[in-house]
């Protein structure tokens, strides 16, 4: 049993390590002056019947124009992360498309996504992203709040 | 390591999204759909048309007990989900489609009713009645090993065909009959059965 523990233990460590370089500090980006198209994106049954095949996936779409300040680290290499906090009951996966600047990707709710990985050269990072929202609507219940965030990792 | 003493200021963005709208559909007999089928995002309307039933008994038939099938109006051989063909030739069969959806979120609270109305009894010009029980269906569908809505017969009154569960799409093709149990009096009779999908 204590070895059994102890691989735990190691497995959870090397896990981290391919997570975080050693050193690396983790800070969440100041995205101060990004809004969304619209304040309220209606869900919609992608078949508003439900058929034999049971599709009951309901989906929505918005604009969000990004506007991270990554001043404070300027010329150092970093990675950042688009990150979406759990979501209230049904899983939310998050699906984006970007103009180049930010990598596209998925989140789902709790998690965190990649979205660049390069030198910071700009103290601004501008971005526009299709953002195509997605869940069970037999379990999306009401109204809820999703909670987007981007998180940097730079090595000191 | 998390660096949160040294933070600049922390924010994110919030989107709002909303839960999906609550639906009904129910056909029975004709229907209009606009742009095909449910399955490739077509839009339902109202259809009025009120689908009839009909038999003409032979007079040497007349309460022997030998039911007599009855015919229909309605042409609908597909569903409306997909235009798979679920009902056969109605006007062979006299099968009348019958489906619909109850789409809501949530998977909790109660399931939609279908019910049928109808009236004690069918009437002719004069006056003379015909009771309304004395009108049976056979329930089927194409591909269906189990009828969806059961075989059963009207009640002449207010009846429940079946619950239909949340987020579930329903159809059967029923094929009516006339009992002929009875000697009745010359003439047309008439009746209406009025089906309803109700929500709690």
């Amino acid at each position: 049993m204590k070895v059994r523990r102890l691989h735990r233990r190691t497995a959870a460590f090397f896990a981290l390590a391919l997570w975080l370089p050693a050193g690396a500090a983790t800070y969440r980006v100041d995205d101060t002056g990004t809004y969304a198209s619209q304040p309220t994106t209606p869900m919609r049954w992608r078949q508003l019947a439900p058929g034999r095949a049971g599709d009951h996936t309901v989906e929505g779409r918005v604009t969000v124009a990004l506007r991270l300040n990554l001043s404070p680290w300027l010329n150092r290499p970093a990675r950042v992360y688009m990150g979406l906090a759990p979501s209230e009951g049904e899983q939310i996966v998050a699906t984006w498309r970007t103009q180049g600047r930010l990598q596209p990707g998925t989140v789902r709710g709790g998690g965190r996504t990649l979205v660049f990985d390069g030198v910071v050269r700009d103290p601004f990072l501008q971005e526009s992203i299709v953002l195509d929202l997605m869940a069970d609507g037999r379990t999306l219940e009401r109204a809820q709040s999703l909670q987007f965030f981007f998180e940097i990792e730079v090595t000191p | 390591m998390l660096c949160a003493a040294c933070l600049p200021a922390a924010h994110g963005f919030t989107v709002g999204i909303t839960a999906g709208t609550r639906a009904l559909f129910l056909q029975v007999g004709a229907g209009t759909m606009t742009g095909g089928t449910f399955n490739n995002n077509a839009t339902p309307g109202n259809n009025s048309t009120v689908n009839t039933a009909s038999v003409t008994v032979p007079s040497a038939q007349l309460g022997s007990g030998t039911a007599q099938a009855m015919t229909t109006s309605s042409t609908v051989t597909a569903s409306p989900w997909d235009g798979f063909a679920f009902c056969s030739s109605p006007a062979t069969t006299g099968q009348v489609y019958v489906g619909g959806f109850y789409r809501v979120p949530g998977t909790t609270g109660a399931a939609a009713t279908l019910s049928v109305s109808t009236p004690a009894s069918l009437a002719n010009a004069n006056g003379d009645t015909l009771v309304f029980s004395s009108i049976a269906w056979t329930s089927s569908g194409n591909g269906d090993a189990t009828p969806t809505i059961p075989s059963g017969a009207f009640t002449g009154g207010a009846q429940t065909l079946l619950s239909v569960t949340r987020n579930t799409w329903f159809e059967s093709c029923l094929a009516f009959r006339y009992l002929n149990t009875q000697m009745v009096p010359a003439g047309t009779f008439n009746g209406v059965a009025t089906f309803t999908l109700s929500t709690p």
